[in-house]
């Protein structure tokens, strides 16, 4: 049966110009509704609105680029290629950048876009590189407010429908500048838990569903279609209310053993690391340690108080890495104790948003409500800072795999996926 | 303001280009960030370990080269171990030196990108040969050559070269601009007349562009779409061979119909795009693999006797996915993107029945 391997990342959003390996191999049919289902409840696609909560951020920078563009994209090697700008040059005076806008692109209402005096400018006060990158955020996409409040972008779908807490649609952007997308609409179920996801894929009532690592690797074993990504979660400790002392916290790290996790619960699924970002992406997580040393974590924690432990026990995966990082730390001399609501040490996904490593921290540093790296900081710098001012302890870092009905192409670069009529149900 | 835009453009490439340095530019620029970490009175001591997927061969350069860079000649020398590791990330490869000083580890690096492997050449099967004829960026939907002058349809309208000294010079266009994903064109030269089929709109005007082309809406190609339309049906493609017609159907298969238009069977061999072709005493066709639009095709030869396909030839291997396959004489041409440059390859598909 069919598989989709996804080989590189990059783009606007991490997760729209990835290179699938689909071995259908047709011209695309236009028409169709794709139905997808997801855990997180999402309230707004605004670019300018930042969710707090891991899932719901991670589904926002993944939905993003079919409603909302950016002047430039990423590539597939994380480069900024033109996009709503076509070219950027200096003014004359040397002390700005303009941008010469895509001709042709309209909102979704129809109206055009034309900035004012047919060109974008942005003061040259650092190299264009870091102005290309930072432009290639989500948080820069480009909207306009319709008159009834309805906010628009440029992209190849609009919103028709997006109630929180209910079913969304959206529509194809039959005006789309780089052509309408295939697919007529896209409904995104939000809030499912993946049980209630594989049921209603089981009777065909979802096109796209999130799959459980856990459950990956026997999916594909059974002939079912699915779709990997690299790395793009963070699995993590972070510190909520500042007192556990750093002794304790570099005890905890200490303690953990990532090995065992990563063999047994994880199946070897992702990557042990020490790092926020993943190697694929950054290339040096090597040098954040995430190793084990029992005997140096029990000295660094002697009389350490019991401290409480918070993780969604709810999620399949969490709970028994949960439980295994307690029985890990009391090797150690430290208690973890559950514990609700506000905790000392929860353990949580990060999501990576972007194919780019400055782009990704931006976004973690506002999840870890921490300073936004400086944007002439070298990643690995702004990394090392991030981590060490938060205090965070990453442990490994997990793909994300959905499970497709076999008649889904391209998923999810949504403004080429298409339906395959003549594949099986 | 067109020169500036122009600036903007190679300042944009050279911004690039700077980032996308060889392995030897890597090691220098390393080699220079190390030496500045080092007092004068510290020599290094190197280790290196590749973690990356760059070959054996091109890693085993890097510690001799670094070593040759770092080296200087001090009295009492005080030794500094550097561990270089060889990794690599999303925009290619990077070297990371950790520098040791008790208790002490700073870091640099250096990115480059490997040396990017020759495409594979095109191999001509051993009936059916391809020929580039022309290579463009922009999508180019079909191509018409005769003589010393050519037509290309592309996306943004049809443009005419002349063959000068050997070159080929562009000497006139008509703009008719489409917008469609998964474009499709046609092009057709009939003594002086050219007719232009794009999604919509047909044209028809002088096939050497000495006047205005006149467009107006309809035509083969369904509005909007990828697809072609005839007597209120779509489909990709369609082939008459020994009496029975081939159709590439919306639902990803071929259907044969007979002459009364009677369905008489289905198949799952190729993909939408494949050409009848009288050749070699019948009538055969040139098909397209039936790959992922993102992966390289092939292009090779069936013969279709007693309704099942049978490969005559050996594939005729491309650098990407084959974008349009239209009749072209007694062959096809086939318009492929290139995988890695990303530019679009018009061919020539002849046959050769003496194999």
């Amino acid at each position: 049966m069919r598989r989709t391997i996804w080989r590189s990342i990059a783009a606007a959003s991490a997760l729209s110009a990835l290179v699938g390996v689909l071995d259908a191999a047709r011209r695309p049919r236009y028409g169709g509704e794709l139905r997808v289902e997801m855990r997180a409840t999402l309230k707004t696609l605004d670019p300018a609105e930042f969710p707090e909560d891991p899932a719901a951020l991670a589904a926002q920078r993944l939905w993003q680029p079919a409603v909302f563009e950016t002047l430039v994209r990423l590539d597939d090697h994380g480069q900024p290629q033109p996009w709503l700008a076509t070219s950027w040059t200096h003014d004359l005076a040397r002390k700005s950048w303009i941008f010469t806008p895509r001709k042709d692109v309209k909102f979704q209402d129809g109206s055009s876009w034309s900035p004012a005096g047919g060109a974008i400018s942005f003061p040259d006060d650092r190299p264009i590189d870091q102005i290309l990158r930072e432009l290639a955020g989500a948080r820069n996409a480009i909207t306009m407010r319709a008159a009834d409040g309805t906010l628009l972008g440029t992209g190849p779908y609009r919103i028709a429908k997006w109630d929180a807490g209910k079913p969304a649609t959206l529509v194809a952007n039959d005006q789309y500048w780089g052509g309408r997308p295939y697919l007529d609409s896209i409904t995104i179920q939000m809030g499912r838990s993946l049980a209630d996801q594989a049921n209603d894929f089981q009777v065909n009532k979802a096109d796209v569903v999130e799959i459980a690592l856990r459950d990956l690797r026997s999916a594909k074993q059974r002939g079912t279609v699915t779709s990997e990504t690299p790395p793009m979660e963070t699995l993590a400790l972070l510190f909520e209310n500042g007192r556990v002392p750093p002794n304790v916290r570099a005890a905890l790290a200490l303690s953990i053993d990532r090995a065992a996790i990563h063999n047994v619960l994880l199946q070897r699924q992702g990557e042990i690391s020490g790092a926020l970002l993943p190697r694929w992406l950054s290339g040096y997580a090597f040098l954040f340690p995430a190793e084990r040393d029992v005997a140096k974590a029990k000295q660094l924690a002697s009389a350490a108080a019991a401290l409480s432990f918070a993780y969604d026990r709810d999620d399949p995966m969490l709970r028994p890495i949960g439980e295994r990082i307690a029985l890990n730390a009391l090797e150690a001399g430290i208690t973890l104790r559950a514990g609700n609501g506000t905790a000392d040490v929860r353990l949580v996904r990060l999501p990576i948003t972007a194919g780019d490593p400055w782009l990704a921290l931006l976004d973690l540093a506002s999840l870890l409500k921490r300073a936004p790296p400086a944007t002439t900081a070298d990643a690995y710098e702004a990394e090392k800072a991030m981590l060490d001012a938060s205090g965070a302890i990453p442990l490994f870092q997990l793909p994300q795999g959905w499970t497709l009905r076999s008649r889904v192409h391209n998923w999810p670069r949504f403004e080429d996926i298409w339906l395959d009529p003549g594949a099986a149900p | 303001m067109m020169r500036d835009v122009g600036r903007g453009i190679c300042l944009f490439f050279l911004c690039m280009a700077a980032n996308a340095q060889t392995l030897d530019d890597a090691v220098s620029a390393l080699a220079k960030k190390i030496s500045s970490r080092l007092a004068p009175a510290e020599i290094a001591r190197l280790t290196t370990r590749n973690l990356s997927s760059l070959p054996a061969a091109d890693a085993a350069k890097i510690q001799p080269a670094l070593t040759r860079a770092l080296q200087r000649r001090v009295r009492d020398a005080k030794t500094v171990d550097i561990a270089v590791t060889i990794s690599e990330n999303l925009r290619g490869y990077l070297l990371v030196a950790e520098i040791k000083r008790e208790g002490d580890v700073s870091i640099e690096m250096a990115e480059f990108r490997a040396g990017a492997p020759a495409a594979a050449a095109a191999r001509p099967a051993a009936s059916v040969e391809g020929r580039l004829v022309w290579e463009q960026e922009a999508p180019m939907l079909d191509l018409a050559l005769s003589g010393d002058q050519m037509l290309v349809l592309d996306t943004a309208g049809v443009w005419l070269y002349s063959r000068n000294a050997g070159k080929w010079e562009r000497s006139a266009q008509a703009p008719i601009s489409t917008n469609v994903r998964d474009p499709r064109g046609r092009l057709q030269v009939s003594g002086d007349i050219v007719s232009i089929d794009v999604p919509g709109i047909t044209c028809k005007g002088p096939a050497n562009l000495s006047s205005s082309i006149h467009c107006e809406e309809g035509g083969r190609f369904t509005a909007g779409r990828n697809t072609l339309s005839s007597d209120g049906r779509e489909f990709f493609t369609t082939a008459d061979i020994g009496g029975d017609t081939l159709v590439a159907e919306l639902d990803g298969r071929t259907h044969i119909y007979d002459a009364a238009h009677t369905a008489q069977g289905v198949f799952d061999v190729w993909g939408s795009d494949f050409v009848g072709v009288s050749a070699c005493g019948a009538r055969l066709v040139l098909a397209a693999t039936d790959n992922d639009r993102r992966s390289p095709d092939s292009v090779a030869l069936y013969d279709f006797s007693n309704r099942a396909t049978v490969r005559v030839s050996d594939p005729v291997e491309f650098a990407g996915p084959v974008t349009a396959l239209w009749p072209a004489g007694d062959g096809a041409l086939a318009v492929v993107r290139n995988l890695k440059s990303g530019k679009y390859a018009a061919y020539n598909l002849a046959l050769d029945c003496s194999r």
